[in-house]
C-alpha cells in the first residue's frame, strides 16, 4: 500500500522539510508544502525577516543570505538547513497552489494553524473525487531540534499508515498508540477531494 | 481496427493466465487502454461481460480495480450500467475493504453523471430513453445499497465513503440556491452543475419533491447518527466526516440549516458519548464546523449567530468568534446603515410601523432568533395550512384573530371562490405542483411543531426555498383562507393588478389607469426593496407602501411608478401574511431570474396570485383587521379617509377607534396630491432608489439597476429636480456611485428621446440633456483631482456632446490668471478632455483641436506647457490633424517673425547688440539651470541702464517664446521643420533670434545629431542662418560626442561652402590629429576669441580618442605656420602663441621646455622661435638654466647669421643676465662686439665677470681684449679662430 504523504508547515523551511528529507530516505511517497503567503525566514532581529515568494529556490536564498551575513546566518542554522532543503528539491512549494500535485493521502501538519489552513483550502478546492484525505496535526516548534524531532515522529506515524491494510480502519488505534508511546498529542480530520 | 482486437484478446488471455495479482492489474491497465479509449464502440460489447468476471478474482487487488474499470467505462458509455452496476453492487459487499471503497467511489460517479443524463434529457425532450430509465433505475438501487452501508457498523472506512455518498445525494437531490441553468453547465464544484431546480417544473423520470423528500430523509438519518443513543457508538473518524457533511449540507443549502445546527450545536458540550480517544480531533472538527458556518453569509444563518458564538465560547475559541462576528456585522451594519442613512419624511414614518413592533423587528434582522409566543406556535399546529409567517408577526391580537377565523373556514369554501381566469393557471399549476408542494408543506408543519427552534427554520426555509416552489405553497394554501366577501371596501387595488381579472367581487369603480397595467417591464425597478427583503423588512415597509397609494391614480403617475408597484405588491394587510409573502417572494423570482427556468411564465402566475391574494385580503379587512390598524394609520391617510371620495358609492364611511365587531372597511380614498407634495414624494422615491445601490451591487443587479434607473430618470426629464438628484448621488463619490455609467446611461436616454421626439418641441429634450451634460460637468470639474479622467471619458463617451459643455472645457484650460496653481489640474483635465474629444468624436475635431491650439500660446507657462505637450506628443503624431497644427505652429511663429512694431524693432537695433551678447554666453548656463524667462529678463534688467525700455522688450521676447514654444516642440517631432526656422531666422527681429537661442539647446538636444533632415539643413544652410547654425552646431556637440555624419557634414560644409573655420570648431575635439593639422593656420587666422574656443576643444578631444594635439604640439604648429605661405598675418600668430602661453597651467614650463628642444632643432628656425624663449623665461623664470642650454645651442648654429633671431637672442641674454654672461662669451668676438653695442650695459658686469680667475682663462684673447681686459692688439686676428675654438670646446661639452 503505497501513500502519497504531505509534510506541511509555513513556509516549507525547516519542520515539513525536515519530515520531507527522513521521509523520502526511507523511500516513502513524499512532497512538502508551506500555507504561508511568503516564506520568511529569522533576519538579523525579530522585526527584519527575510521574506521570500514561494517557489524561490533554495540555492538563491543560501547566496542571498551568504551574502548578507554568513556568520549570522552559519551560527543560527540556516545555511546548513538551506543547503539540506536544496538537497531534497529546488524550492519550497504552497500548499494552496498544489492542486496540480494530484491527490495525497495523507497530510503531515506540524502546527493548529497550518492543520486549519489546509483544511479550509481543501474544503474550497471543489473537486469531487471521492478521495479520502487524511490530515494529521503534531505541534512541532519552529526550530531546529525541535523539527529533528518531529520529523522522526512523522516518520514513525507516516510508516505506521503505510503499513496498516486500511488505515481508513485503524486511524483510530494508530493514533492512539502513536500518542500513548511518545506521549505527544495528535488531531486529524478527514476530508475528500 | 482487428489488430487492436487481437492485441485485447491476447492481453486478456494473458490476464487470465498470469497467476500474481499486481501483474494482473498491469495487465488489465494495459487492455482497458485497449477497450476503453482505442477503440470503445466495438471492443466494449464484447469485452465488458470478459471484464465483469473479474469480480470472481481471488486476488482483491484486481477486483479493486475491477471498481475503476467500471467507473471508467460507466461514465464514458452509460449504455453499459445495466451491465456493470450488478457488478458494483456485489463489490459492494466485498469483504476487502478497499474494494469496497473503490466501488462507492466508482458508483457515486457514474451515479451523478447517470442523474445528470437523465435530468437533462428530460428537461430538452420532455422525455426520457428508455434505457436511461433503466440506467436510472439501477443507480437508485446502487444508491440504496451504499445508504445501507452507510447506516450500519461495519468496516469504518467504507462507511466514511458511503456517508459522503449520503451527503452527495443530499446536495443533488435539494435544489442549489446558486446553481445555474442546465445551459450554463459548466462545472459548479461539488454537483458538477446539476441542480435540482432544472426539474422543479416537472420531469417525466425524476420528481423533484420525491427526490427533495428522500434528501430531507437522509438528511435526518444523517442527524440521527450524531443523536445521542446513535452517537455513542460512532468511531471518532465517522464522527468528524459526518459533522463534516452536516457543514457542509448546511452551507450549501442554507435551507437545512435550521435542522443541522440544533444537532450539531447539542454536540458541542458533550462529545463523551462517541468513542475513542480522538475527542480532540471531533471537538476541533466542530469548531472548525461552527466557524466555518458564522462566516457564511447566507441569511439564513443569522439567527443562530448568538448560538455559534455561545458554543464557540464554551470550546474556548470565543475570540474567534468574537472577531468573526464583528466583522460580519459590521458589514451589516454598514448595510443598515445605507438603508436607513436618508430620513426622508417617509422612512421616518416607517418607524412607528403599525403592524410590527420595532424592538422585535432589529431582533430579527440582526442576531437572534425571534421569541415567538410558545402557545401560539402550538396552536397554529394543527391547522397545517402552512400559516408560516404567523411567527414573524408577534402581534398577538392580529395572529388571534387570524387563528380564530382560519379553522373556520378551512376547508370547503375554498375552490368556488376561484375566479375563471385564474382557475385556468391554478389548474396548470397544481397539475405539477400540488404533488411536490404537500411534502413541503407537512414540513413547515413539522418545523413549527418543533417549537422555538424550528420557528427560526421556517424562516430560513421560506427564504431558501426556491420562489416558485414557495409561490406554489402559497397557492397551495390560498384555497384555505376564507373567501366570498359580501362587498369591496378598497377598490383601490383593484386599479393596480393589470393582468390579472378583476375578481368579481371587486367591482372596478376606478378605472384602470394605463400606466400601472405595466408591472412586468417596470417590476424589476423593485429590486432594491424585495432582493434583501426578510420578512421583516418588507413589513417595516408597508405604511410606507400604503402611503403614496392615493396618489396612484392622480397625475404624477410616472414619477412614482415605482412606489406604486410597492403598493401593489406589498400593500397587504399582515392577516393575509401567507399572500404577502408569497407576492414578495415572488417578486424575488426577477431577481433570481437566474434559477427560474422562465421568469415570463412565472410572471403571469405571479400576477394571477395577486389577484387571489386581494380577494383574501378582502375578506379579512371584512373581518376585523382593519379597524385594528386604523389608529395607527399615518395622518395622511386619516385625512384622506375624513374626505371620502365621491367616486366610491360603496365606500362606506370612515371609521375611526378599535373595534372588535366586524365592520365594514373604510377606505382609503384618493386625493391628489398637490404638487409639491407630489415633487417631493418623488424625490423622496428616487433618493431611496439611487441609495440603495449597494445592497443591489451586491446581489448582483447592478447593470440592471443602472439600465432602469437611467430609463425612470429619462423618463421624467421635465422634472429638472430628477436629474438634480441623480446628479447629487453620482457626484458623491463618482467611482461608488458607478457614476460614469448611470450617467452615459441616462444621457443615452435622454438623445434617444429626443431623437425620436416629434418636430413640434424637439428642444425640451435637447435642452435637458445639455443642461445634465453640462451641470455634470461643471460638477465633476469642481471635484476633479490629479490624473482623473473621469470628465474626459464622460465626454468621450457621452452620445453629443453640445457647444455648452465644450465651452466648459475650453474655461478649464485657460483658467483666469492668479490661483494657478489649484487651477494645474483643471488646465489638465481639460486638455484631457480635449485631447478624448479629439480622438473619438470627429464633428467636434475642429473646435476642440482649435482649442487646444490656443491653448499652446497660452500667457500662462504651465498651460502652456501642458498643452505643447499634449499637442505636439499626443495629437501631432495623428495624420488627421497634424496638418492643421503644423500649419498653426508654422503660422504663429511667422507671426512672431514678421510682427514688428516699429518701436520694438528699433529699440532692438540699439540696444540689441549688448543684450544678444550677454545672452549668448549666459544662455546654457540659464537654460541649465531651469531659470525661467522672467528672471532672465530681472538679470538682464539689473545690467542694463535703461529698464523701463528693456521690460518692453523682455515682454516681445516671452511674447516671442510663446507664440514659438509649439513650432519647436513639433521641430523635435518632425525635424523637416527646421528648415522653416532656419529660412526665417536670418530676417527675424533680434528678440525672435533670442527666442530662438533660448531654445536652441534643449531642442537640438532632443533631435540628436543624427537626423537625417537636420544634416541636409546643415550642409545647405539657407542664407542668413549662419549664426543660427553656429549655435545649432554648438548645442549639438556641447557635452556630447558628435554623430559621424555630423561631423563628415560640417568637414563639407567648411570645403564646400564657407572656407570659414568657425564652423569646424564644435567639431574639433572629435577631429584627428591628421585633420586638425591642415587647418590650424585656419583656426589662427579666426578672431582671439574663437581661436580661444578652438583651442579649447583641440586640447579637450573627445573622450574616445584623446585630445586632437597636446599643447606641445599645438605650439609647434603654431611656430609652424609660415606667414607667407599660409596667409596668416604674423600677428595673428603672435597673439595666437601668447593666448596659449597665459593658459600657465595647460602650457606648463615641462611644455615649454619640451617644445623649446624639439624647435630649436629645427632648420630654419622657426620665426617666432627667440620670441617664444623669452615669452617663456618671462612666464617662468625657473626655466632661465634651461633656456642658456638653448642659447648656447644657438650660439653653435651660429644665431648670428639670422637677424631678426639674433636681435631676439641678444634681447633673451640681455633679459637673462647674469646668467647668460658664460653664453655671451662664447660668442665669437665680433659677434660679441655686436651684442655690447646693441647693449652697453651689458660691458661692464660681462668683463668682471671674464676677468674672474675661473673664467678668464676660458675666454678668448680677443674677447678679452674686446672687454678691456687685455692689451694685446696683435691677437686680435686670431680673434675668430679663438672664438671657434672656444665654440667647438662648448659644443663638445
Amino acid at each position: 500500500m503505497k501513500l502519497r504523504h504531505a509534510m506541511v508547515c509555513a513556509s516549507n523551511q525547516n519542520r515539513s522539510m525536515e519530515a520531507h528529507a527522513l521521509l523520502q530516505r526511507q523511500g516513502l511517497n513524499v512532497s512538502s508544502y508551506g500555507t504561508g503567503s511568503h516564506v520568511k525566514l529569522p533576519g538579523p532581529s525579530a522585526r527584519e525577516p527575510n521574506v521570500y515568494s514561494f517557489g524561490t529556490p533554495y540555492r538563491v536564498m543560501l547566496e542571498d543570505l551568504m551574502k548578507k551575513d554568513p556568520e549570522l546566518y552559519k551560527r543560527n542554522g540556516l545555511l546548513q538547513m538551506l543547503k539540506r532543503n536544496l538537497g531534497v528539491k529546488e524550492a519550497p512549494q504552497r500548499w494552496q497552489d498544489n492542486a496540480a500535485d494530484g491527490t495525497f493521502d495523507v497530510v503531515f501538519t506540524f502546527e493548529e494553524r497550518v492543520f486549519d489552513t489546509v483544511i479550509d483550502d481543501l474544503e474550497n478546492r471543489e473537486t469531487n473525487l471521492m478521495k479520502l484525505a487524511l490530515i494529521i496535526n503534531m505541534d512541532v516548534k519552529d526550530n531546529h531540534d525541535e523539527a529533528a524531532i518531529g520529523g522522526k515522529l512523522a516518520l514513525d506515524l507516516c510508516q505506521r499508515l503505510e503499513q496498516a491494510d486500511a488505515w481508513e480502519d485503524e486511524i483510530d488505534d494508530i493514533v492512539s498508540r502513536f500518542e500513548k508511546q511518545h506521549r505527544r498529542r495528535l488531531m486529524y480530520t478527514i476530508r475528500f477531494y | 481496427m482487428a489488430g487492436i482486437r487481437e492485441q485485447a484478446v491476447a492481453l486478456l488471455n494473458e490476464v487470465k493466465m498470469t497467476g500474481e495479482a499486481s501483474a494482473k492489474v498491469d495487465l488489465l491497465k494495459t487492455l482497458m487502454e485497449l477497450v476503453l479509449y482505442r477503440d470503445p464502440l466495438s471492443l466494449l460489447p464484447e469485452f465488458v461481460p470478459y471484464l465483469m468476471e473479474f469480480q470472481t478474482e481471488p486476488g482483491s487487488p484486481i477486483r479493486k480495480y475491477l471498481a475503476e474499470m467500471i467507473e471508467g467505462i460507466g461514465m464514458k458509455h452509460v449504455d453499459f450500467v445495466p451491465v456493470i452496476v450488478p457488478v458494483l453492487l456485489s463489490l459492494l459487499q466485498d469483504a476487502t475493504p478497499a474494494v469496497a471503497r473503490r466501488a462507492i467511489t466508482s458508483g457515486s460517479n457514474i451515479f451523478r453523471s447517470v442523474l445528470e443524463q437523465v435530468a437533462l434529457q428530460g428537461v430538452y425532450s420532455g422525455q426520457v430513453e428508455r434505457r436511461l430509465v433503466d440506467c436510472w433505475n439501477w443507480m437508485t438501487c446502487f444508491k440504496d445499497a451504499v445508504f445501507s452501508l452507510a447506516f450500519q457498523h461495519g468496516n469504518d472506512g467504507v462507511r466514511l465513503l458511503a456517508l459522503k455518498f449520503v451527503e452527495t445525494t443530499i446536495l443533488l437531490f435539494t435544489p442549489d440556491p446558486n446553481g445555474l441553468l442546465p445551459n450554463q453547465q459548466s462545472s459548479d464544484g461539488t454537483s458538477r452543475g446539476f441542480n435540482m431546480t432544472w426539474i422543479a417544473g416537472g420531469h417525466p423520470v425524476l420528481d423533484a419533491t420525491v427526490l427533495g423528500q428522500e434528501a430531507s430523509k437522509n438528511l435526518g438519518l444523517l442527524l440521527n447518527q450524531l443523536r445521542t443513543p446513535e452517537a455513542s457508538t460512532l468511531p471518532c473518524l465517522v464522527a468528524i466526516v459526518i459533522i463534516n457533511s452536516l457543514a457542509g449540507i448546511a452551507k450549501k443549502r442554507p435551507s437545512m440549516f435550521g435542522r443541522i445546527l440544533p444537532v450539531l450545536l447539542a454536540l458541542a458540550p458533550n462529545c463523551e458519548p462517541i468513542q475513542g480517544s480522538q475527542i480532540a480531533s471531533v471537538i476541533h472538527e466542530l469548531k472548525s464546523a461552527f466557524l466555518n458556518l458564522l462566516k457564511s453569509n447566507q441569511p439564513g444563518a443569522l439567527p443562530w449567530r448568538d448560538r455559534l458564538v455561545a458554543a464557540l465560547r464554551s470550546m474556548n475559541v470565543g475570540d474567534i468568534a468574537d472577531q468573526t462576528i464583528r466583522h460580519l456585522e459590521r458589514a451589516v451594519r454598514v448595510a443598515e446603515r445605507n438603508r436607513t442613512a436618508k430620513d426622508t419624511r417617509v422612512s421616518t414614518k416607517e418607524r412607528i410601523s403599525p403592524f410590527v413592533s420595532t424592538p422585535q423587528v432589529s431582533t430579527i434582522q440582526v442576531i437572534a432568533p425571534a421569541p415567538v409566543d410558545m402557545s401560539l406556535r402550538k396552536r397554529s399546529l394543527p391547522q397545517e395550512n402552512g400559516n408560516v409567517q404567523s411567527i414573524d408577526f408577534n402581534e398577538v391580537s392580529g395572529k388571534r384573530s387570524r387563528h380564530d377565523v382560519a379553522p373556520i373556514t378551512t376547508q370547503g369554501e375554498a375552490t368556488p371562490v376561484i375566479p375563471n381566469g385564474t382557475g385556468n393557471v391554478m389548474g396548470n399549476t397544481a397539475a405539477y405542483g400540488d404533488h411536490s408542494v404537500a411534502p413541503l408543506i407537512s414540513a413547515f408543519a413539522t418545523l413549527l411543531a418543533q417549537g422555538e427552534r424550528g420557528a427560526a427554520s421556517v424562516q430560513i426555509l421560506i427564504e431558501s426555498l426556491t420562489p416558485d416552489m414557495l409561490a406554489e405553497i402559497v397557492i397551495a394554501n390560498m384555497v384555505h383562507l376564507p373567501s366570498t366577501p359580501p362587498f369591496t371596501p378598497e377598490v383601490n387595488f383593484g386599479a393596480n393588478w393589470g393582468l390579472g381579472p378583476i375578481p368579481p367581487s371587486g367591482p372596478p369603480e376606478i378605472p384602470v389607469n394605463p400606466v400601472t397595467s405595466l408591472p412586468i417591464e417596470s417590476a424589476p425597478a423593485l429590486q432594491p426593496y424585495s432582493s434583501t427583503a426578510d420578512l421583516s423588512q418588507d413589513l417595516r415597509k408597508d405604511p410606507r407602501r400604503l402611503d403614496p397609494r392615493p396618489a396612484v391614480p392622480s397625475d404624477g403617475v410616472t414619477v412614482l411608478l415605482t412606489p406604486k408597484l410597492e403598493v401593489e405588491v406589498n400593500a397587504v394587510p399582515p392577516p393575509v401574511a401567507n399572500a404577502q409573502t408569497g407576492n414578495s417572494n415572488l417578486e424575488n423570482t426577477l431577481n433570481v431570474s437566474t434559477n427560474s427556468r422562465d421568469p415570463r411564465a412565472m410572471f403571469h402566475v405571479n400576477a394571477n396570485h395577486r389577484s387571489i391574494g386581494q380577494s383574501h385580503i378582502q375578506v379579512k379587512q371584512e373581518l376585523k383587521q382593519e379597524p385594528l390598524q386604523e389608529p395607527k394609520q399615518e395622518p395622511i391617510e386619516l385625512e384622506n379617509r375624513v374626505v371620502s371620495d365621491p367616486s366610491l358609492p360603496s365606500s362606506p364611511p370612515p371609521q375611526s377607534g378599535v373595534s372588535t365587531v366586524p365592520v365594514p372597511s373604510p377606505v382609503i380614498t384618493l386625493l391628489p396630491l398637490s404638487a409639491e407634495q407630489q415633487a417631493a414624494l418623488s424625490t423622496a422615491s428616487l433618493v431611496r432608489i439611487m441609495e440603495n445601490h449597494k445592497t443591489i451591487a451586491a446581489a448582483g443587479g447592478a447593470d440592471l439597476r443602472i439600465a432602469l434607473l437611467a430609463r425612470l430618470v429619462a423618463q421624467s426629464y421635465e422634472d429638472t429636480e430628477v436629474l438634480k438628484v441623480l446628479q447629487k448621488h453620482v457626484l458623491a463619490d463618482y467611482q461608488a456611485h458607478k457614476g460614469h455609467e448611470l450617467v452615459l446611461h441616462v444621457l443615452y436616454q435622454l438623445f434617444a428621446e429626443h431623437a425620436c421626439s416629434d418636430v413640434e418641441q424637439p428642444m425640451s429634450t435637447s435642452l435637458a440633456y445639455e443642461q445634465f451634460l453640462l451641470s455634470l460637468a461643471q460638477g465633476l470639474r469642481d471635484k476633479i483631482s490629479a490624473g482623473d479622467r473621469s470628465l474626459s471619458r464622460l465626454l468621450g463617451e457621452a452620445p453629443v456632446v453640445p457647444m455648452s459643455t465644450l465651452k466648459l472645457v475650453e474655461e478649464l484650460c485657460n483658467p483666469p490668471s492668479g490661483a494657478e496653481s489649484s487651477k494645474g489640474e483643471h488646465v489638465t483635465a481639460g486638455l484631457t478632455a480635449l485631447w478624448s474629444l479629439i480622438l473619438q468624436r470627429p464633428p467636434t475635431r475642429d473646435t476642440c483641436l482649435k482649442m487646444a491650439l490656443k491653448c499652446t500660446v497660452h500667457e500662462s507657462d504651465d498651460t502652456r506647457a501642458k498643452a505643447i505637450r499634449l499637442v505636439a506628443n499626443k495629437l501631432y503624431p495623428l495624420k488627421f490633424v497634424a496638418q492643421n497644427i503644423e500649419d498653426f505652429a508654422t503660422a504663429s511663429l511667422l507671426s512672431v517673425v514678421d510682427h514688428q512694431s516699429g518701436d520694438t524693432a528699433e529699440r532692438d537695433i540699439l540696444e540689441g547688440d549688448n543684450t544678444v551678447k550677454t545672452d549668448l554666453m549666459n544662455e546654457d548656463q540659464r537654460v541649465a539651470n531651469g531659470v525661467a524667462p522672467m528672471d532672465v529678463a530681472g538679470d538682464e534688467g539689473a545690467q542694463q541702464p535703461t529698464t523701463a525700455a528693456k521690460n518692453t522688450e523682455v515682454l516681445s521676447l516671452s511674447e516671442a517664446q510663446r507664440c514659438m514654444s509649439l513650432f519647436f516642440a513639433l521641430c523635435t517631432k518632425k525635424h523637416a521643420l527646421l528648415r522653416q526656422l532656419f529660412q526665417v531666422y536670418g530676417r527675424s527681429s533680434k528678440v525672435v533670434k533670442q527666442a530662438v537661442h533660448r531654445h536652441i539647446p534643449i531642442l537640438f538636444r532632443t533631435i540628436g545629431s543624427s537626423s537625417q533632415e537636420l544634416l541636409q539643413l546643415i550642409a545647405d544652410p539657407p542664407a542668413g542662418s549662419e549664426n543660427l547654425l553656429l549655435q545649432v552646431l554648438h548645442s549639438l556637440t556641447d557635452g556630447t560626442e558628435p554623430s559621424e555624419e555630423l561631423i563628415a557634414t560640417v568637414k563639407k560644409l567648411y570645403d564646400v561652402k564657407f572656407q570659414d573655420a568657425t564652423y569646424l570648431i564644435p567639431v574639433l575635439s572629435s577631429l584627428s590629429k591628421d585633420e586638425v593639422t591642415p587647418i590650424f593656420p585656419r583656426l589662427v587666422d579666426l578672431s582671439n576669441e574663437k581661436f580661444q574656443a578652438a583651442l579649447a576643444r583641440i586640447l579637450q578631444g573627445s573622450a574616445h580618442t584623446g585630445p586632437a594635439l597636446t599643447p606641445a604640439e599645438v605650439l609647434i604648429s603654431l611656430h609652424g605656420i609660415d606667414p607667407h605661405r599660409d596667409s596668416v598675418p604674423l600677428k595673428k600668430v603672435m597673439d595666437a602663441c601668447a593666448t596659449c602661453l597665459q593658459q600657465r597651467t595647460v602650457f606648463t614650463q615641462q611644455v615649454l621646455a619640451k617644445v623649446l628642444n624639439q624647435l630649436v632643432e629645427q632648420t630654419p628656425l622657426p620665426l617666432l622661435f627667440m620670441r617664444t624663449v623669452i615669452q617663456a623665461v618671462h612666464s617662468f623664470p625657473s626655466l632661465e638654466s634651461f633656456v642658456m642650454e638653448i642659447l648656447s645651442r644657438l650660439v653653435s648654429k651660429q644665431i648670428w647669421k639670422l637677424p631678426k633671431l639674433w636681435t631676439g637672442f641678444l634681447k633673451c641674454a640681455h633679459q637673462t643676465k647674469p646668467k647668460s654672461f658664460h653664453v655671451l662669451l662664447q660668442l665669437p668676438t665680433a659677434q660679441l662686439e655686436d651684442a655690447l653695442k646693441g647693449f652697453p650695459s651689458l660691458k661692464e658686469p660681462l668683463a668682471a665677470h671674464a676677468d674672474q680667475p675661473s673664467v678668464r682663462p676660458t675666454v678668448p684673447r680677443s674677447s678679452l681684449v674686446l672687454l678691456g681686459l687685455c692689451q694685446d692688439t696683435p691677437a686680435a686676428s686670431n680673434s675668430t679662430s679663438a672664438g671657434q675654438e672656444s665654440n667647438t670646446e662648448v659644443s663638445k661639452q
